[in-house]
């Protein structure tokens, strides 16, 4: 049901390190920082992230989006125009164009206006006030706005099989909307901010595999004003969009290609862990074996809105995560009882309705097996077939339960055990990964079906990371030679950044009430050590600003001997909505925690279609880690609030 | 024999993460309207530190609790006559700015109404007194959260002040706890004692201390006369305002919100037994170092056929005094003694009990894998200073008493880890259970309360006492419209 | 005719208003009987303020006993002349007078200028203040000033009795004609603040808590027992 797997498949995922760090141009401020580790191999540690990224997307190891500078639905139209039938035919004829180069990656091409990511919607994620790492990149190039990246492209280290313009691009995102109840940063860039109903004017359910419950949501009141949950906000949407692709976007094909996946037969496409790289290394060009899938999707834009508020017949055809497959005719038929029968004419009628989000929810608790016994006996026999392994037990005395939204209502239930969902495992045993492994012989998901200690791919090997290894942090300075053009009159300290989640809450979670924001000094505060403040003249509650190059951040002091000298700690997702004056470097407003970070790519986190070492959505590919900042820190001497 | 009930508690500061959970949801539910915004009936120190309000525990300052002098038991502040010369101005009254502070939000509005500028809005901070903005806060209820302010505010502590050796502040030998702090609901308030009005008294069958909001009249001597600063000014209404135990929950046999809600289930909540008559007495003992045995000598057994008896000829059923028999109160202060009263020596018999955090002490050990049974002994007595912090905090400087609990709770550890992964050596025949006088069988008990007690072992509430004389059955379904019409109906 | 409202209807609408508003405040809005105290925002001037208008008061209260409530003929009776009453009461009646005046003044200045004691100030409580300092200056004013330079008025003679006969109902309202202006506006005045008292903060002083010494130190209510 989630990305619409019950009408068409496959979805268009990217993620979203690879995503933002060229959306951003973050990949233009690179620098070669770790040079010792450099050393080791050469292939592949000496190539520029960028250009890693590239080859991880062209070899199919990650998704990457958006996909080809050219049009994916016009280049479908022109390969059926060619006379290609079979889905097959147009992969190959793909391929073809792709080898000969007569389209062109638009990951190679993040300049190219036609690539830019125009129309932005950003649900319920503070990307401009918290996530987002390198924050004043994503504020000068992304969106256009004001920034203090004071890093220069010119002394970085360029990628050489990316397309540079001369001049960077500012402000790739024409239409930026919000939805989003919380008010963050990310609303204040936004052109167009949603009402959005809160935790306790909207029905929903809420788990994570961390803790064994399936918690509700239930409206105390009803949203008010133009506020809408965000179910119903999406509906309307799709109304209206529907209503428009009548005229303007009727239904077509659309070709969408996807890395070698995670739990597929995909795992075996590059087998031994060797790299052939189709474009130099003399190997061919196949679709899903030495470079991405291509499928064609067919997209009935003027019917989404149906697509939305129904159950589609692919449910039918059995669904699951990570492998494990479960049967779904019963589960349609149990659906169309459970959720009632649409009677909209169109496209969904007589399919089980989805309309608002009681339904949603109802249909989540029927299909998944952490609240279907049914659901999870099956999926433990689908692992019984995989694996051979007596299994269907463990999930056994659950068969009949079938959680409703009132069952959880009257009381949060605690979810069933199930091949996929680590929050129960087997006798009311919470959140204990592997020991079903343990217990029931199911082998790990990797190569060897065990725990692997020893990884042989070659980028590995390149880098020196076979083996678990203990690598320093990473020794540079807070600027690039000749880019710190910051006057620094007074005293200054050099430091490690770090952002760790803070104490009453991760993210903005929670912490922006009153009571929170005020139960300790206010927003934006930074921790450092009392003798590193004296030895730069800050007190307790001064005024200071942190920067390097990729940016500055307003903020008071919190001087302690409970932290080590050398580092300061800005608690994460304070959030430049609050309390935040000018930084003194080039006035503008003071930054999030964020602004002096940067996505740092690490390329053994890309490789792909090698086992374990296979892309997942929401399960594995690279992170934007942004742990070996070095900053500068020191007094802040006036305060200029930038208002009045 | 005058019996009486009291609803009380015990922290296990051993498990208190510092969450501030309590607090939160304390002032969600009590205090969170205008007139109290500074006011957290429930709190959390980080200590070393001076607390909330700043350096409550500076005695010579703000007077708080009794003395003894001539061996009578006297008001620090002052007796009635005193109070009442004073009525006009109370010169030991803490104030808002300095010691307290001044409560803030922020400027949402102005994030709407901005006009369109090159540079994003800002919230700024504004006062909640004055609704003015401010630069920046400069106080708070956790200002010193975590050791923030260092050596500008960790040895502002009164106890640290109090410490004999002076300690140095520095990243190698950081020690610190979290104190979380409720209204003491003592056997002798001097809170009680010190108003004028006598608005402020304590239930007869609960022992929980209220204050009468109509009664009050806002003379404000109870703010400093309770020496551990809980009761607060209500500056809207100018009425105090104080912990109450949560005792409609309490009533309906529910555990306080702070709790309830408390993450690291350090809360236990039961009722004990005690002799009313031998308050006053306990509290007049010379030596301050002897109250906290006097305090105990207070309680009363609920297993004694002789108090059972006077008990129920006191008025108090049957689910009460089995109440008292299962309370966990009663096994941690009065039975095991692993629970201590927080600083006894401002006589008012305070019946919030702390056990004392182990951790402190232990973070110091480094070799605890190798260390034999009796090797902890020195290893406890090595830790000289979070010691004397600890006596200076719970037992009125008697180390004595805190070695006494740590060891007991070293016993049980060890024995504990002994019983589920071997030990290092034969612990039964070892001097650390012979100092810490205890048994394993003991141990284990102890162990289960304090490790793996679930809800109704920790709070054990018998419900409110409803026999009483009231004419419920006439009340029923009654509403409070207090200005239209009396709620207890016409008949009278 | 008009000294008929002035010195026996208004008394008793007000002592009406006093007394009744004060029986509603006492059974329907005890929760708002308070002293409302804003000594938490600001000690060290409510220090000096407070203490000056209070005692002040008090002695001014005491002075008016000494000479409206109590007949001259018994001062005769106890042998202390005219000279030495007067020559007291001017003393006496200057150093309350002032140390109230002084008072308010400080804590008028105090509730201006202090930020966070003039937003938690009412109308009432300015109104309050500032009708107070009208009344204690002229009461200043007639004592320090008039008696010493003008003339020594004996009051004891006509505002004395007059007010006496209010509590008897036959009121001599005529005692009231021949009394000097300054007079007639201070006690004018003093009638107004007297009908404010049940509707402002003033209604603190009648809950001195004087039973406070005899009662024993810890209190015991039972819950069932509560307004019982």
């Amino acid at each position: 049901m989630a990305f619409a797997g019950d009408w068409l498949k496959p979805p268009r995922h990217m993620n979203g390190t690879s995503f933002f760090y060229f959306a951003t141009d973050q990949y233009r401020y690179e620098a070669k920082v770790n040079e010792e580790q450099l050393k080791w191999g050469g292939r592949f540690s000496q190539m520029h992230p960028a250009d890693f990224n590239a080859m991880a997307a062209r070899l199919g190891w990650l998704p990457s989006y958006p996909q080809f500078t050219q049009n994916s639905l016009k280049l479908v139209k022109e390969a059926r125009e060619k006379g290609l039938k079979e889905a097959d035919e147009v992969a190959q004829y793909m391929a073809q164009l792709i080898k000969e180069e007569k389209v062109d990656w638009a990951i190679e091409h993040p300049d190219d206006p036609r690539n830019f990511p125009k129309v932005f919607f950003n649900w319920r994620s503070n990307l401009l006030g918290d996530t987002g790492k390198g924050h004043e990149y994503f504020a000068k190039h992304l969106m256009g706005g004001e920034d203090t990246v004071l890093a220069e492209s010119g002394s970085s280290w360029q990628p050489e099989t990316i397309d540079i313009a001369e001049k960077p691009p500012e402000g790739k995102v024409d239409l930026f909307v919000s939805l989003d109840f919380r008010m963050t940063s990310t609303g204040l860039f936004s052109d167009i901010v949603l009402p959005a109903a809160t935790w306790y004017e909207k029905y929903d359910i809420s788990s994570t595999d961390m803790h064994p419950f399936i918690h509700p949501f239930n409206a105390a009141i009803t949203p008010p004003w133009e506020a809408k949950s965000d179910w119903d906000a999406f509906r309307e949407i799709s109304r209206v969009f529907s209503e428009l692709a009548k005229d303007h976007l009727p239904a077509c094909e659309d070709l969408v290609m996807s890395p070698l996946s995670h739990d597929t037969v995909d795992e075996i496409a590059q087998p031994f862990g060797k790299v052939f790289d189709w474009r130099k290394d003399g190997v061919e060009p196949i679709p899903g074996k030495t470079m991405p899938k291509f499928q064609i999707v067919k997209r009935d834009y003027p019917n989404v809105f149906h697509q939305f508020t129904t159950i589609g017949p692919d449910i039918q055809k059995g669904y699951g995560s990570k492998g494990v497959v479960i049967p779904g005719e019963d589960v349609y038929k149990e659906l169309l009882n459970r959720l009632g029968v649409c009677g909209r004419e169109g496209l969904g009628k007589g399919r089980p309705d989805l309309y608002s989000a009681k339904h949603a929810i109802e249909a989540i608790l029927d299909m998944s097996g952490a609240t279907n016994g049914k659901r999870a006996v099956a999926g433990w026999k689908s692992l019984e077939k995989k694996t051979g392994q007596k299994l269907a037990e463990i999930a056994q005395g659950h068969e009949e339960d079938a959680y409703t939204l009132l069952d959880i209502t009257a009381q949060p239930r605690q979810a069933i055990s199930t091949p996929v969902w680590s929050g129960m495992e087997k006798d009311g045993r919470r959140y204990s990964p592997f020991t079903v492994n343990t217990e029931y012989m199911i082998p790990w998901r990797t190569l060897t079906g065990r725990q692997s200690f020893y990884l042989d791919h070659e980028v590995m090997l390149d880098f020196g990371e076979g083996l678990p290894l203990y690598l320093p942090p990473l020794n540079h300075g807070p600027f690039l030679l000749g880019e710190d053009k910051v006057e620094n009159s007074g005293k200054w300290l050099t430091v490690r950044y770090l952002t760790p989640h803070q104490k009453w809450g991760i993210h903005t979670m929670f912490t922006e009430t009153t009571n929170m924001t005020t139960l300790f000094r206010g927003w934006q505060t930074v921790w450092i050590n009392e003798e590193d403040a004296a030895s730069i003249g800050i007190k307790d509650n001064d005024w200071i600003e942190v920067y390097n190059r990729n940016g500055a951040v307003a903020a008071r002091a919190v001087v302690t001997y409970r932290i080590p000298r050398g580092v300061v700690y800005m608690y994460h997702a304070q959030d430049r909505t609050m309390g935040v004056p000018a930084n003194a470097i080039n006035k503008n407003r003071g930054g999030t925690h964020n602004s002096v970070t940067r996505i740092t790519p690490k390329q053994t986190h890309m490789i792909g279609g090698y086992s374990q070492l296979s892309y997942g959505f929401n399960y594995y590919g690279p992170t934007g880690n942004q742990r070996d900042t070095i900053a500068i820190i020191r007094r802040l001497k006036e305060v200029d609030w930038l208002e009045d | 024999m005058r019996i009486k009930t009291q609803v009380c508690m015990v922290m296990h500061l051993d498990k208190c993460i510092g969450c501030h959970t309590c607090s939160v949801t304390c002032k969600n539910t009590w205090t969170n309207r205008p007139g109290v915004e500074y006011v957290w009936f429930n709190n959390v120190e980080t200590r070393p530190g001076p607390g909330y309000p700043k350096q409550w525990e500076n005695t010579d300052r703000f007077k708080g609790g009794w003395v003894l002098k001539n061996g009578k038991l006297r008001l620090r502040a002052g007796g009635p006559v005193s109070k009442l010369a004073n009525i006009f101005y109370n010169p030991n009254m803490a104030t808002i700015q300095e010691d307290f502070y001044e409560p803030w939000t922020y400027d949402f509005e102005h994030l709407f109404t901005a006009p369109k500028k090159d540079r994003v809005p800002v919230a700024r901070p504004k006062s909640l007194m004055t609704g003015k903005y401010i630069d920046k806060p400069t106080w708070s209820s956790n200002w010193d959260d975590d050791l923030a302010g260092g050596n500008e505010i960790a040895p502002t502590d009164p106890n640290v002040q109090k410490l004999q050796e002076h300690i140095k502040m520095e990243y190698e030998k950081t020690f610190m706890m979290y104190l979380p702090r409720i209204c003491e609901h003592c056997l002798n308030p001097s809170c009680v004692a010190s108003c004028p009005s006598g608005a402020l008294y304590k239930r007869d069958e609960d022992g929980i201390v209220l204050v009468d909001q109509e009664a009050c009249r806002g003379w404000r001597f109870c703010m400093n006369g309770c020496p551990y600063h809980k009761v607060y000014y209500n500056w809207n209404t100018h009425k105090a305002e104080k912990c109450h135990f949560c005792y409609p929950r309490t009533e309906a046999g529910l555990p306080t919100i702070c709790s309830e809600t408390c993450v690291g289930r350090i809360r236990y909540i039961g009722v004990v037994l005690y002799d009313a008559d031998k308050v006053k007495a306990a509290a007049s003992v010379e030596d301050p170092k002897k109250l906290y045995e006097a305090q105990l000598s207070v309680f009363l057994d609920p297993f004694d056929p002789e108090v059972i008896k006077e008990a129920r000829k006191a008025g108090i059923n049957d689910q009460w005094i089995e109440g008292a028999q299962n309370s966990p109160i009663y096994k941690m202060a009065m039975k095991w003694k692993i629970a201590l009263p927080l600083h006894p020596e401002y006589r008012t018999l305070p019946m919030v009990w702390y056990v004392p955090p182990l951790n402190p002490i232990m973070n110091h050990i480094e070799n605890e894998e190798e260390l034999a049974t009796d090797g902890y002994i020195p290893a406890v007595d090595q830790m000289r200073i979070p010691m004397e912090y600890l006596a200076s905090l719970l037992t009125a400087g008697d180390t004595g008493i805190i070695r006494h609990v740590l060891l007991k709770l070293t016993a049980m550890r060890v024995h504990m880890r002994a019983k589920t992964v071997g030990g290092v050596d034969d612990y039964k025949h070892s001097q650390l259970l012979k100092e810490a006088d205890t048994s394993v069988e003991e141990l284990e008990e102890m162990a289960r309360l304090l490790a793996v007690a679930k809800y109704n072992e920790r709070f054990v509430i018998p419900t409110g006492r409803r026999e009483m004389k009231d004419d419920l059955f006439y009340q029923q379904g009654a509403c409070s419209i207090e200005d239209l019409a009396p709620p207890e109906g016409m008949i009278r | 005719m008009s000294s008929i409202f002035w010195w026996v209807i208004l008394p008793y609408i007000v002592g009406t208003i006093l007394v009744l508003g004060t029986l509603y405040r006492f059974a329907y809005r005890q929760m708002s009987w308070a002293a409302p105290s804003t000594e938490i925002h600001e000690k060290k001037w409510l220090r000096i303020g407070s203490v000056c208008f209070h005692y002040g008061i008090l002695f001014a209260f005491i002075g008016h006993v000494m000479g409206i409530l109590i007949p001259r003929g018994f001062y005769l009776a106890l042998g202390i002349t005219d000279e030495v009453y007067h020559a007291f009461a001017i003393i006496g009646g200057a150093f309350a007078g002032l140390l109230v005046v002084i008072g308010l003044v400080i804590l008028l200045i105090r509730k201006i200028i202090h930020t966070r004691v003039r937003l938690h100030s009412t109308f009432a409580d300015f109104f309050t203040v500032i009708l107070v300092l009208v009344v204690a200056a002229l009461g200043t004013y007639i004592t320090a000033i008039y008696d010493v330079f003008t003339r020594e008025y004996e009051y004891r003679t006509t505002i004395g009795p007059w007010f006496r006969s209010l509590f008897t109902f036959q009121p001599k309202y005529h005692l009231m004609e021949s009394v000097p202006t300054i007079f007639k506006v201070h006690v004018i005045a003093s009638f107004l603040l007297f009908a404010s008292i049940p509707f402002t903060r003033l209604i603190h002083m009648f809950s001195f808590p004087i039973r406070y010494p005899f009662r024993a130190p810890q209190q015991y209510r039972s819950r069932s027992h509560f307004k019982r």
